[in-house]
């Protein structure tokens, strides 16, 4: 008996010890914050626990930003951010930079022919596509492929990555901590000096990507038709990966002018959290990055999604497993009643305690997991915030409509107990712990709420916020949001083995 | 009247390199050129040890 109680205790000890010192104040005492002349935002924060250090590059840019017709293209720079600069990843800059003009020019009659709407010729074509590839292919000649990253692997570099979502892309990897100013250096250099060499290849692989994900996968089609319908008006209902057609289209111009535009100082925030001292590393920061010429921040306006005023539904018909699928829109990130979202999922969602665990998979034993969830597809603008059911064999998707209406309804007409409120406030300040865990969480969190919120405080805030949340603002922000009229709904429903018809084609 | 000025002059000079702001290394033009120091020594922090009665160990950072 004293043996089962260690394990709690042990864990109450363990959290207890890591949240001493895990507040503002504590962070207030470790973390530099300082705006380079060049609009650019740096964040240091000191943890000098083990000789290492991470770091995020945070970039206020994501697909939302995507041109017209070129959608994928904030995704396919993040590719090409690893290509290297004029320095890194080449034999002969010079002449490469002379072969790469020569591609694209190819490129752009090639594209011209092609897109003709009337009097393409094909053979003319043809001739322009093998230009394009001969072009390529003299370019080549002078590429050292994965150079930008063998060069942090050979230093001691780990988990080197970056991602691209609706809102933003993110740059990192983590460092020994005496290979600061290797990494000042090559962090500048690729955002000062980008070289977009293997663009096509690249996009190759992005297209491969896109097929894996999306048309390949019917738990991809279907949260690509969703959200699409759900999202009209607003840049959301674009697809992150990009329409194939424009995947197919974009050129390495087109991905150079994206960077022109939102790879700046003033739209980037640069965290960096380990075994640094700020005194030591802003000098350098200011040396490399202070390189970057500054630009106007780039305009910020988006179209407003108008409201839905009835309910929309997708329904695919797929050979898998089943899926239920449904979304509301909510406000965005600052939206005062953001903290109570948060309290909502917790609620529902959370481990085997939660509502909809309870009632679906425990209870009615209808479903295999059920949960819900905010910021679908993103969070920065008004979103969606979705539950969703995995059905067992043998049940529908209406039936985990109807089950999760039951507990949806619950949640508007009755407030949630004692017991509940406090694991809610509880699992808060449990799971922002075990964000702050390691130098990469902390530096990709900080990134974010200082790009966010302009102030990296506000990570923190989050917590005091769902503190004060009371049972009233849960069943408030409920009965606001989830109404009929305003949800999307996505369905898989398994269809019957093929006969002899050909199959569908894929784009 | 020369010497002295020249001798003033040089101490300025000198007193003036010795006083002003060290300037931060040049930039490196290439990857290779970046200077790497030494690894600083790495002394991890000794876990608190609680031992209960049953005898179980259980450190805390």
């Amino acid at each position: 008996m004293k043996a089962r109680l260690l394990t709690p205790l042990s864990i109450i000890l363990t959290l207890a010890t890591l949240a001493a010192g895990q507040d503002i104040a504590s962070f207030e005492k470790r973390i530099t914050l300082k705006k380079l002349d060049n609009g650019l935002t740096v964040v240091i924060c000191e943890r000098p626990e083990a000789p290492v250090f991470s770091f995020y590059t945070h970039v206020d840019a994501g697909s939302t930003q995507d041109p017209q017709n070129q959608t994928g293209l904030a995704h396919m720079f993040e590719h090409m951010a690893f290509k290297g600069t004029d320095k890194i990843g080449t034999k002969d800059y010079a002449a490469e930079k002379v072969a790469l003009q020569k591609v694209e020019v190819a490129y752009a009659a090639y594209i011209q022919e092609r897109d003709k709407r009337m009097g393409r010729d094909e053979q003319k074509l043809k001739q322009l596509e093998a230009a394009w590839q001969a072009a390529i292919k003299d370019a080549n000649q002078y590429v050292i492929p994965n150079q930008f990253s063998e060069i942090v692997e050979r230093n001691g570099g780990e988990n080197i990555n970056a991602s691209t979502n609706d809102d933003e892309t993110n740059y990192f990897y983590s460092l020994p901590a005496n290979r600061l100013e290797l990494w000042a250096y090559l962090e500048s250099e690729r955002f000062m000096h980008p070289v977009l060499r293997e663009f096509y290849k690249e996009r190759h692989v992005v297209i491969e990507e896109r097929r894996m994900r999306t048309n390949s996968n019917p738990v991809g089609r279907l949260l690509e038709q969703f959200i699409t319908a759900a999202f009209q008006a607003n840049e959301y209902h674009r697809p992150t990966i990009g329409w194939m057609s424009d995947l197919n289209s974009f050129s390495a111009t087109d991905a150079q002018k994206f960077f022109d535009e939102y790879y700046i100082p003033s739209n980037m925030v640069v965290t960096v959290v380990g075994d640094v001292k700020a005194g030591g590393l802003m000098p350098i920061v200011e040396k490399y990055f202070g390189r970057i010429p500054s630009h106007a921040k780039p305009d910020e306006r988006t179209t407003t999604e108008p409201p839905q005023n009835s309910e929309r539904r997708v329904v695919l018909h797929e050979q898998s497993q089943p899926l239920y699928l449904e979304g509301y829109h909510r406000p965005d990130y600052r939206d005062p009643g953001d903290a109570v979202y948060d309290a909502i999922a917790d609620l529902i969602s959370e481990g085997r305690t939660s509502r909809l665990y309870r009632a679906l998979v425990r209870d009615k034993k209808i479903a295999s997991f059920s949960a819900g969830f905010s910021g679908l597809p993103g969070n920065k603008y008004p979103h969606l915030f979705a539950f969703y059911a995995f059905p067992l064999p043998g049940h529908k998707p209406d039936e985990m409509a109807g089950a999760i209406h039951a507990e949806i309804d619950k949640i508007k007409k009755e407030d949630i107990s004692d017991d509940e409120l406090k694991m809610i406030k509880t699992r808060a300040k449990a799971n922002l712990i075990r964000g702050l865990g390691n130098n990469e969480g902390l530096a990709f969190q900080l990134g974010v709420a200082q790009a966010r919120y302009d102030d990296w405080r506000e990570l923190f805030r989050q917590v005091d916020r769902i503190d004060k949340i009371t049972k009233a603002d849960i069943r408030r922000v409920a009965a606001k949001t989830f109404v009929p009229e305003n949800r999307t709904v996505g369905i898989i429903e398994t269809a019957p083995p093929p006969s002899a018809e050909p199959s569908k084609g894929g784009e | 009247m020369k010497r002295p000025r020249l001798t003033l002059i040089a101490f300025f000079i000198a007193v003036s390199g010795c006083l002003a702001p060290q300037p931060i290394a040049a930039q490196a033009r290439d990857w290779t050129q970046v200077p790497i120091p030494p690894l600083s020594a790495f002394h991890p922090q000794e876990p608190k040890l609680i031992e209960p009665p049953t005898g179980m160990i259980i450190p805390l950072p």
